[in-house]
């Protein structure tokens, strides 16, 4: 009894660490919305997929660690792959298929929020915020007090102006889950700007391990203090983050202020100088970026990529490895370079013993025939 | 009509709903809790405006000259102006229009219009009359007496050359760009502005440019397959333009020996106002998702970009805004002019408090300035004390540049209600339903201004609405009995420009000082308040004037009453060293 009790916490545990995952992929794009011009809903960064079980040999093995894992089915004879349909070549019919893989997995999995987050995102990419809003409505009724339902709701309130609603949905969040990935700065945010400042750096200036290294939090944390008028705290603030990403803009900006604040004013010109030639570096490689702004599609084929792959790593994690190799195969049918979806095919079929298709997988996708040391690096 | 009564008869019923109310209204706006007002606010009665555009009579519909092509110049639209052309003191409105576009057939030859203000919101089209029936596509329009001559002039920016308008004194203008050399070479132009930059007494002509834009080899970007318009991140930039005034009807462009040129930015809104309180007129201009500028002039008209260190380049944070209007005044009473500015959707609008000449810091999210329009493109803006209580209020006009862009965002919309914030006392409440301005049909609204155009002693709007007609609302305060005083002041130069562009007029009651400039160019590239609008809040008298004059002195004016509009001449008044103090405290932020 003891034993089945601590697998059923194990997987549960698992179960939320792939949901954790997911909502830090969902969120990584936006948490400095401010900052960013990622067209809504733009994949970002997949996360590692979740590891059911890991068995002494898998551990053992040099993939092991970051590849993902696929229960060890054996050398059993399996049925083929059933062929896949050419790749949509109109935005609707990829819409289409986009929302039709999201309302399978809901099907499958009906009481697991990974496949709303990943219909909601797909909602979101295509614009339709009132469909993904209503996912997770949805969802928040049948379980109340979600963490993640409040945070995306928060998320979507804030997209459509309703920062008051957004707040109150992030607090939820935050209240309930402080180190739910991405509640804690979309609520710091929020909070500065609806002009509770004091509120925002009571929430930002809790150091949690899911933001301790983030550079946005302490960009953040030191606007909020500047509208406090507290230069100094702003100043340190801002220089920590300088610590983690020398590169950043927006600490140097914050500084310059901060700095001409104090009355500093060598530093503040110091920091204006260096942030002037930053911005001015970012603006010229954007308009260089003009052609690709031509056409959307190739992004949306990558997120199809992205969003399949996703939906594998859910049917991996509920031990659906036929599913979720049709879905990595069709991640790389619209991005052969999708680096988690590759090497999840690849550690899937060298644990299946079709190495030999690993390593056409990968001369096809033109990748050398190691696999990605780290999947989730998109 | 039917509709409009309809609509009309809502407006009236929310804003009485909104007097018996408030509070209960206010609940409503948006949909979710507005923060706490101040409880005194809540005794004030709202501001409301009616649409009385239907009974206008203006027939004007603006017309982008598109053929579906979607060339960016369709997106600027066009400002709009407001100024006395005939002196007959009511204010007429000027609206740019567009002109067709390679491609678009048959051609709709679209015409600017001169709608001329005849009293109980009747207007006349008095366009071909005045010379003014001409063909080019106008975005920016700016209005100042360029020749000091009492009557005035009228400045348009162009996709193509600039242009600039005699007033005759007669009702008629004359095209006298080729004299006066400001035509500035075929370039999509922006907002104007006129400053007299050197002090000598007449106006100089501030012209932004937008991005060097070419319908040739031109292919519409598309976003989820639906079509789209390109940004000016797209293009290269123009410098602006700057040209001084010779005093002889010929201007020399003098870009580059200002120190104008040394920068280049996608231009749009400009603003002139002291911003450091050293007498000289200075220049911020807004760039399009680039890094704003503020010319800081030295007095004799050669100009340094100060903007980042001013604290006025980007937004709180750091990043570029896609800027579009900008209007200023001092919102806080504490003696300061303060930039209001409108941006792109998903950016909030910045309002910047000068920090007493020391720079600016972005105060939008504490004051409650950002409130109502996130999700909106902003374009026109105003910061209009509209029920005269001595706080002035934020005026934003919203509409997208796409009219398809619903099929591609659910978030936003073509065709948006303006945002009103109510300066409540360092901080704004969002109340554009309880002012009636859900009940006005929704445009793509661009330039606004606003004056007083019935005489009555609030202050008016006039939006252009791109593709539309354009939206009159009348400010109903005076009708419902405003509780509070006002005072209207219009400037003669002698020595210094005519209309007294760039002066610094305080108005000093028993309680309070209330300061402005003149202004000649703002709000998104258009042109208002050539008369200077008070309201006095609680006081029952106004102590005094004092103005102090661009290349001129300092004086003291007497003013017997209020309620009424005045009318000072320079050099009429008590000379005196400095403003005079007054016990006063500025509202709290």
């Amino acid at each position: 009894m003891r034993s089945a009790a601590r697998e059923a916490r194990v997987g549960a545990r698992r179960r939320l660490d792939v949901r954790l995952r997911i909502v830090v992929v969902m969120i990584a794009p936006l948490t400095f919305s401010g900052c960013g011009e990622a067209p809504r809903g733009a994949p970002g960064p997949l996360p590692p997929v979740a590891a059911p079980r890991a068995t002494a040999s898998e551990r053992s093995s040099p993939s092991a660690a970051d590849a993902p894992h696929a229960p060890a089915t054996g050398r059993a004879k399996r049925p083929a792959t059933p062929p896949r349909p050419p790749l949509p070549a109109a935005f609707e019919s990829l819409r289409e298929e986009a929302l039709a893989l999201a309302a399978a997995l809901r099907q499958r999995y009906p009481d697991a929020p990974e496949p709303i987050d990943l219909a909601g995102t797909m909602h979101d990419r295509f614009g339709n915020l009132t469909a993904a809003t209503s996912l997770w409505e949805a969802w928040l009724a049948d379980h109340p007090g979600s963490a993640e339902a409040h945070l995306r709701l928060g998320k979507y309130a804030r997209e459509k102006g309703e920062e008051t609603r957004a707040v109150e949905h992030l607090e939820q969040a935050f209240g309930a889950r402080p180190d739910l990935p991405g509640a804690q700065i979309l609520l710091g945010e929020s909070l500065a700007n609806v002009g509770r400042a004091d509120d925002a750096v009571a929430v930002l200036a809790r150091d949690l391990p899911a933001t301790a290294g983030n550079p946005n939090r302490l960009t953040l944390l030191g606007h909020a203090r500047l509208q406090l008028g507290e230069f100094a705290g702003a100043k340190a603030d801002f220089e920590r983050a300088l610590a983690i990403d020398p590169a950043s803009p927006h600490a140097l900006y914050g500084l310059s202020i901060a700095c001409g604040r104090l009355g500093e004013t060598e530093a503040a010109e110091r920091y204006r100088a260096d942030f002037a030639t930053r911005k001015a570096h970012s603006l010229a490689r954007d308009r260089a970026n003009a052609p690709a702004r031509l056409d959307d599609m190739p992004a949306l084929l990558q997120a199809m990529a992205g969003w399949y792959a996703t939906a594998g790593r859910i049917d991996l994690a509920r031990g659906d490895t036929a599913a979720a190799e049709r879905d990595w195969l069709r991640a790389v049918d619209f991005a052969p370079g999708q680096r988690e979806a590759r090497a999840a095919l690849v550690d899937l079929y060298r644990r299946q013993g079709r190495d030999g298709e690993g390593r056409g997988l990968l001369e096809r996708s033109g990748a050398t025939t190691q696999p990605p040391a780290a999947a989730g690096r998109n | 009509m039917p509709r409009r009564l309809a609509r009309s008869s809502l407006a009236r019923f929310i804003a009485l709903a909104g007097l018996a109310w408030p509070g209960i209204v206010a609940v409503v706006v948006n949909g979710e809790p507005p923060p706490a007002p101040p409880t005194d606010a809540a005794k004030r009665p709202p501001i409301v405006f009616e649409d009385v555009t239907a009974a206008t009579g203006i027939g004007f519909v603006h017309d982008d000259g598109g053929s579906g092509r979607r060339f960016i110049p369709e997106t600027v639209t066009a400002g709009v102006a407001t100024f006395d052309h005939d002196l007959d003191g009511r204010i007429d409105i000027y609206f740019p229009n567009g002109a067709d576009l390679p491609g678009t057939e048959p051609p709709r030859r679209p015409r600017a219009m001169l709608a001329r203000n005849r009293g109980g919101w009747r207007f006349d089209d008095v366009t071909a009359a005045a010379g003014l029936d001409h063909e080019a596509y106008g975005v920016g329009v700016t209005v100042g007496d360029l020749d000091n001559d009492g009557f005035p002039d009228l400045c348009t920016s162009n996709d193509g050359p600039k242009r600039m308008w005699q007033n005759m004194g007669d009702g008629a203008f004359v095209d006298v760009t080729a004299a006066a050399g400001t035509a500035d070479a075929d370039k999509l132009g922006a907002g104007l502005a006129l400053l007299d930059a050197d002090g000598d007494g007449d106006l100089d002509l501030y012209a932004a440019n937008y991005v060097r834009f070419s319908p040739e080899g031109h292919v519409s970007p598309r976003i989820r397959g639906v079509p789209l318009y390109h940004g000016p991140r797209d293009y290269e930039a123009w410098p602006d333009s700057f040209f001084r005034n010779e005093g002889d009807g010929r201007f020399s462009d003098e870009s580059v020996a200002s120190g104008i040129a040394a920068v280049v930015g996608p231009g749009m809104g400009v603003v002139c106002f002291d911003e450091e309180g050293d007498g000289d007129t200075d220049i911020f201009v807004l760039n399009d998702v680039a890094a704003n500028f503020l010319f800081r002039n030295d007095g004799t008209g050669r100009f340094a970009e100060v903007g980042l260190e001013a604290g006025l380049a980007y937004d709180m944070i750091g990043q570029p805004n896609g800027s579009m209007g900008v209007d200023c005044g001092d919102v806080d009473n504490d003696g300061w002019l303060d930039l209001w500015m409108t941006s792109y959707q998903g950016e909030r609008p910045v309002l910047y408090h000068n920090l007493a000449g020391q720079g600016f810091e972005d105060v939008s999210s504490r004051t409650g300035a950002a409130a109502g329009s996130l999700p909106w493109v902003k374009w026109g803006c105003g910061i209009v004390d509209f029920d005269n209580d001595g706080r002035r209020d934020l005026f934003i006009a919203c509409g997208h540049i796409n009219d398809l862009v619903e099929q591609f965002d659910d978030t936003t919309a073509y065709r948006n209600h303006n945002v009103l914030l109510r300066n409540v006392g360092g901080r704004f409440v969002e109340m554009s339903a309880a002012a009636g301005l859900h009940a006005v049909p929704r445009h793509s609204a661009r330039g606004t201004a606003f004056d007083d155009l019935d005489n009555d002693g609030d202050l008016d709007g006039v939006i252009l609405n791109a593709r539309e007609a354009p939206t009159l609302l009348r400010n109903l305060d005076r009708e419902r009995g405003g509780e509070h005083h006002w005072l209207q002041v219009r400037l003669v130069g002698r020595g210094s420009n005519r209309d007294g562009v760039g002066a610094n007029v305080r108005v000093v009651t028993p309680g309070a000082v209330l300061v402005d400039e003149v202004h000649a160019g703002r709000g998104y590239q258009g042109h208002f308040g050539s008369r200077l609008h008070f309201g006095l809040g609680p006081a029952a008298a106004v102590e005094r004037v004092e103005v102090r004059w661009i290349g001129g002195g300092r004086e003291a004016f007497d003013v017997a009453g209020i309620d009424r509009l005045v009318v000072l001449t320079e050099g009429a008044g008590r000379r005196v060293d400095r403003p005079g103090e007054v016990e006063t405290e500025p509202d709290r932020r």
